[in-house]
């Protein structure tokens, strides 16, 4: 994730409180406020749009339902993304069969020179997503978010909720079913590669 | 893999997507209000019944220990009160609070660290002890902040719109951004100051009129309910050529008054939203993408593709610009 890490404020306390008591208003500013970086949680974890209207709002239900316990150890934001990582793990537990996320970017007929990188990236996108179907869904949660989104392991193991120790093993898990999954497919080994490279890189 | 291809992009949804989980989540909230109470952890019976024993005796110390100087109760969760057809007084800590009828409030916090009350809908009358040295009483009603000071006072809310009265006392009065003292017998209404606001960030309108509505703290209190814009003075003569005005002191403020305009009044919501969009900041992204959409709501295909352009070429990575390229592609063929 490219934007700084959210700092905790008096304002996420005050209008955490507010939404606690019912505030409609309060609680339509805390859902536009924080509906970005929530769809961008799930997105990353999930891989495409389907279904997201039904999760986005399984999200914010959650959060309202939850915000009495906010206990202000870390910035708004952080909170609800935590939650919509617990959302999308329920999800992803609860699917019957994997689904390949075929319309995971969509389609645009494309020209110039980037347009072969981008019909690769979109591919190596579908592959990565096709694979991460088939791992353990709590190792896929801590993978998307530290490797394809490149969050710091603390903040993983924050949203988690989990000690850093087990986000660590759980990524490094995830790595390992992924090279697996990957030894006769370059692309997604490439791929794979080079998301954990940029992951490590200081 | 020699080129680098970067982490995969994350699909924006539409607007009437989220325009769909909005409506839907608040649809929601509607049905079965939330901020229920954590549940209680299961537990084996043994320990409780090891410690009930001492928990009565505990509990028996206590009561008598804190009675004395309890004053009245503590309020831990929030109580909703709704009222019918008939009015009602509830007493709340060091509070009694007449509640009209069809009206809905909520009362939490606690008389130790500050009582907040939510007014939902209608209308309720406050008489309340004088704060000093006691925790705040605050009441929120919509959008606006009213914090007693010491008084009896009315809040009356409607929709998002909200007016204080102040019997006794003074109160201070925090909404649109903006804050205010009021006195005795003084009056205070959100739309007048919201329109104020909205007039003072429109450059065809005359300057900043939401200064003059506000009510001084050092003004002398009025021994009638007095309305700060019959207070104000007259706007000046309109001149040949005006200074444009400055960016609003709270541009949050500026443009939820504008988006709470779009229903009744289109036409002025778009001047806020382009007056707003002038300055600089995620409010003026916001404002400029706002602008850009409404004017699509309003057929006006030209002056939506002008400002999405105008939006993708300020702010590139601005939160709606998946948003306003979406503007832009339904507008093609509108003149640049």
């Amino acid at each position: 994730m490219s934007s700084p890490q959210p700092v905790l404020t008096d304002r996420d306390v005050a209008l955490a409180a507010r939404c606690a008591s019912g505030d409609r208003g309060a609680q339509r500013e805390l859902f536009q406020r924080t509906r970005v970086v929530v769809h961008h949680t799930l997105f990353r974890i999930l891989g495409s749009n389907q279904d997201m209207e039904d999760l986005l709002q399984e999200t914010f239900l959650e959060i309202f339902r939850s915000i009495g316990r906010y206990a202000a150890r870390s910035a708004l934001t952080t909170w609800c993304c935590a939650i919509a990582s617990h959302v999308a793990l329920g999800h992803l537990r609860s699917r019957k069969r994997p689904t390949v996320a075929l319309e995971l970017v969509p389609e645009i007929a494309g020209s110039g020179p980037n347009a072969e990188r981008v019909a690769l990236a979109r591919e190596a996108a579908r592959r990565l997503y096709a694979a991460l179907d088939k791992i353990d869904p709590v190792h896929r949660v801590a993978f998307t978010l530290a490797v394809v989104d490149g969050r710091p392991l603390a903040e993983v193991a924050e949203l988690t909720e989990a000690s850093l120790s087990a986000v660590k093993t759980r990524v490094w898990r995830a790595r390992k079913e992924l090279d697996r999954l990957a030894r006769r497919d370059p692309v997604l080994s490439g791929y794979v590669a080079e998301l954990a490279g940029q992951e490590e890189a200081p | 893999m020699t080129t680098p291809l970067g982490r995969p992009s994350v699909e924006p949804l539409s607007d009437l997507a989220w325009g769909r989980v909005e409506r839907d989540l608040m649809a929601a909230l509607d049905r079965a209000p939330v901020a229920a109470p954590p549940p209680a952890p299961r537990r084996p019976w043994w320990p409780r019944a090891a410690i009930a024993g001492g928990l009565v005796a505990a509990a028996a110390i206590a009561l008598l220990a804190l009675w004395p100087r309890g004053g009245g109760p503590r309020h831990d969760l929030p109580s909703r009160v709704v009222t019918a057809s008939a009015p009602t007084t509830v007493s709340f800590g060091d509070a009694a609070i007449t509640i009209a009828p069809s009206s809905a409030l909520v009362l939490g916090g606690r008389q130790d660290t500050g009582v907040a009350i939510v007014l939902e809908r209608g209308s309720a009358r406050f008489a309340v002890a004088p704060r000093a040295g006691r925790p705040p009483f605050v009441v929120h009603a919509g959008a606006v902040d009213v914090r007693v000071v010491g008084t009896e006072f009315t809040v009356t809310r409607s929709g998002d719109a909200a007016r204080v009265d102040v019997a006794h006392g003074v109160v201070e009065v925090v909404g649109h951004g903006q804050r205010s003292l009021l006195q005795a017998g003084q009056s205070w209404h959100s739309d007048r100051v919201r329109d104020a606001a909205l007039r003072g960030s429109d450059p065809t309108m005359q300057g900043d009129v939401a200064a003059a509505l506000l009510l001084d703290a050092a003004q002398p209190a009025e021994p009638a309910l007095a309305e700060p814009a019959e207070q104000a003075e007259p706007p000046p003569p309109a001149a040949t050529a005006r200074p444009r005005p400055g960016p609003p002191a709270d541009p949050r403020a500026a443009f939820e008054a504008a988006s709470a305009l779009e229903a009744s009044d289109p036409a002025g919501a778009l001047r806020a939203y382009r007056a707003l969009a002038r300055g600089t900041g995620p409010w003026a992204a916001n404002a400029l993408y706002a602008a850009a959409r409404l004017a699509l709501d309003r057929e006006d295909a030209a002056l939506a593709a002008r400002l999405a352009r105008s939006y993708l070429a300020r702010f590139p990575g601005g939160a709606n610009a998946a948003d306003a390229a979406a503007i832009l592609e339904r507008t093609q063929g509108a003149p640049e």
